[in-house]
């Protein structure tokens, strides 16, 4: 069942992520977004603040899980379950590394010329749905370019400022 | 993504945010979980979202959960009404959610053929 959802953009992924942060606790997390014509690179990474995994629990979320009955009731890593299998159908590369009690932090990286790379997709739309709909969680977003970097923070649970910063390369 | 665009979430994000506050009289919870998400619940709640600041709604707030359990009829979003039972409509499509929020939100009646789960036959 699991294998037959699809997530066709990362900016999808990147939101599934996000809400496997929130549902592990996460009070805070940062997205960032890293695209390089030059390296010919796209990486994406989410980091948080939540619960974290145990390395037996990281292995069972990470294992087969198209034949894995899952065996949680609230499969909380089945999102880096879904990233894997996009980064390695598409040749990229993909970590994960999670301490109980301190937080997860999973990245993936891809060759932007590789073909079965997914594209970024609409990621307005995934920035907008995860920071209205989870008022109380902190978020920072970063996207880096080969020119420039942006960074959103929207600050404390009442995400009162928002700051941008532009930084020459 | 360049710096208007980012801008733009920006602006949305603080008019969001300058929007909060008091209680509303309507909660719209979307279910995002996995199998929302692959199903397209995203875009469902960004036509709400949009939908709402089109009209200049202040008596709804939309929040994001983790998935209500509807696996087999996502996208799934709940409707919440002070002092009503909430209503839970499935299989949404971006255009059933501008249609949940013009009939449901703005005029105050449930849309019979989005709805699902208990309420259903």
């Amino acid at each position: 069942m699991i294998a037959e959802w699809k997530m066709d953009e990362l900016a999808l992924h990147i939101l599934d992520l996000v809400m496997n942060a929130i549902e592990g606790g996460a009070s805070h997390i940062r997205v960032r977004i890293e695209e390089s014509v030059i390296q010919d690179r796209l990486a994406i990474a989410v980091a948080d603040n939540g619960r974290g995994m145990d390395a037996l629990y990281l292995e069972s979320v990470l294992g087969d899980f198209s034949t894995s009955k899952s065996c949680h009731a609230k499969p909380v890593g089945l999102g880096i379950a879904l990233i894997k299998q996009t980064t390695d159908a598409a040749g990229g590369t993909f970590s994960v590394h999670s301490k109980v009690g301190k937080g997860t932090l999973v990245k993936a990286s891809f060759q932007k010329s590789n073909v079965d790379m997914p594209p970024l997709g609409d990621v307005e739309s995934t920035l907008l749905v995860m920071v209205i709909g989870n008022p109380h969680v902190r978020f920072g977003f970063s996207i880096k370019s080969d020119q420039e970097t942006y960074h959103l923070d929207t600050r404390s649970h009442q995400l009162l400022t928002i700051n941008m910063r532009r930084e020459p390369l | 993504m360049n710096l208007q665009e980012l801008q733009n979430i920006k602006d949305r994000v603080k008019r969001d945010i300058e929007m909060r506050g008091g209680e509303k009289e309507y909660r719209v919870v979307v279910s995002m979980g996995t199998s929302g998400i692959a199903a397209g619940a995203r875009d469902v709640m960004r036509t709400m979202l949009d939908e709402i600041a089109r009209l200049e709604l202040d008596n709804v707030e939309v929040t994001a959960t983790g998935g209500l359990g509807l696996e087999g009829q996502e996208p799934v979003v709940r409707v919440e009404r002070t002092n009503r039972e909430p209503i839970t409509y499935g299989n949404l499509t971006p255009d059933a959610g501008r249609q949940i929020i013009l009939e449901h939100i703005v005029r105050g009646n449930k849309v019979e053929k989005f709805v699902i789960g208990k309420l259903k036959g």
